[in-house]
């Protein structure tokens, strides 16, 4: 039924991403719809439109050498007229306004949230998160100092003493739950925004346990933001490469990725 | 705003090609797929699955791009429970990072909303790259059971 087969056809980005292009100018040939979809094979793309004439989307006529490739509007017009009455019409306007205008609105507060899963115990996996011995190995090279108290300073430094990273204990339950503020001290920039937050939980599961941290309380997408999702992706992987092969991970960054990494 | 996507990154001790081979051979994704072995010949356009040992089909896609051992780009709909969320495109990339090392870069985009699959592989990722590292670095399978779970075993 020509109908379902428009919703399936539809239902995929890359395939509304062609009809965009076909809208914009009609009568385009297969190279010229390619280059629309980047990351897509020419074979991908061909499939798509084959999808798209099946359901009379698209219909095609040849141009000398070339096969031309046309919008056909008419499955969409029978959809919005069957489930669109002249009474319905005004209300399903201003629906759509209204969703354009949310959907312009900010995010909600941006945070980073990462789950790992490391073959150790809750025990061992905090002593990795808590013993400067440890964290040196594969925290950026950093040694990690605090009483553990809330309310006591945390810090990162290096073995000449230069504090990379420095905050507060909010909650320390061993071997459950970390949280302590997170500031940047090597940057200005950074070093003067309101401190964010880290927190650290340990699931056990089974032989294995679910490491998650979840980093939040920019304000907005803040430089810290910005900077750290790279950085901490590596540090997990050390911590679980760590434990699990008792060695650290020797992560080179490729030459043109070293501006801006940071620590 | 832009679409929904998932975007994880794991830093792995492995060459390219054992990364690519921990991707593309069922033997190896038995054991940190959620026990599903993948079929394909990843040639452009031909069918990819991941079934289960029973046959029964838990996901399937069509292969996008391959270049091995760089990136794999892949369509990929859910089979294992009964959703009709729209197929969306996975993307495998491995890089070097130094002599020893590669990130392994998972970006699973195309979702029209945060829809049921959206939700479901973005606890199911983690779990995958984490086995797929360990099964990498230490030769064994990661065993990740529930705390109800492993009670029952203990």
């Amino acid at each position: 039924m020509e109908t379902e087969d428009a919703f399936r056809a539809l239902a995929d980005p890359s395939r509304r991403t062609l009809l965009d292009a076909l809208r914009e100018r009609d009568g385009q040939a297969l190279g010229e719809l390619v280059e629309r979809l980047p990351g897509m094979t020419r074979f991908g793309v061909m499939k798509h439109l084959r999808i798209l004439e099946g359901a009379g989307l698209v219909t095609t006529r040849r141009d000398g050498r070339r096969k031309l490739h046309f919008l056909n509007p008419v499955p969409i017009q029978l959809i919005a007229d069957r489930w669109i009455s002249r009474y319905a019409q005004p209300w399903t306007a201003a629906m759509v306004d209204l969703k354009s205008q949310l959907e312009a609105r900010p995010m909600p507060a941006p945070k980073h949230v990462y789950e790992t899963y490391i073959r150790t115990s809750p025990e061992r996996l905090w002593r990795a998160l808590t013993d400067p011995d440890l964290t040196q190995r594969y925290y950026y090279d950093t040694r990690v100092a605090s009483s553990w108290r809330t309310g006591d300073p945390i810090t990162y430094a290096w073995t000449d003493g230069t504090v990379t990273i420095e905050g507060e204990i909010v909650e320390a339950d061993a071997p459950r739950r970390l949280v302590h503020t997170f500031s940047f001290t090597q940057d200005p920039e950074q070093a003067a925004e309101r401190p964010s937050r880290c927190t650290w939980e340990i699931v056990p599961m089974g032989e294995a346990c679910l490491l998650r941290l979840t980093h939040d309380d920019f304000d907005g997408e803040t430089s810290t933001y910005r900077s750290v999702g790279n950085g901490w992706g590596a540090i997990l992987s050390g911590l679980k490469t760590l434990l699990e092969t008792g060695e650290p991970l020797h992560i080179q960054a490729p030459v043109e990725e070293t501006a801006g990494r940071n620590a | 705003m832009g679409a929904p996507q998932h975007v994880f990154q794991v830093y792995i001790k492995a060459s390219p090609e054992r990364l690519w081979q921990a991707i593309t051979d069922p033997a190896m994704t038995q054991i940190y797929y959620f026990n599903s072995l993948v079929e394909s010949d990843f040639a452009v356009g031909s069918p990819i699955s991941y079934k289960q040992p029973d046959g029964s089909l838990d996901i399937e896609g069509e292969v996008l791009e391959a270049d091995p051992p760089r990136k794999l780009v892949h369509s990929f709909s859910t089979r294992w429970e009964a959703n009709d969320d729209s197929p969306t495109t996975v993307t495998w990339e491995i890089t070097p990072m130094g002599s020893e090392t590669c990130r392994l870069a998972v970006t699973h985009a195309g979702f029209t909303s945060e829809n049921a699959t959206y939700e479901s592989v973005r606890g199911g990722w983690p779990m995958i790259l984490s086995g797929l590292k360990t099964l990498v670095e230490t030769g064994k399978g990661l065993k990740i059971e529930t705390p109800e779970a492993a009670e029952a075993t203990a």
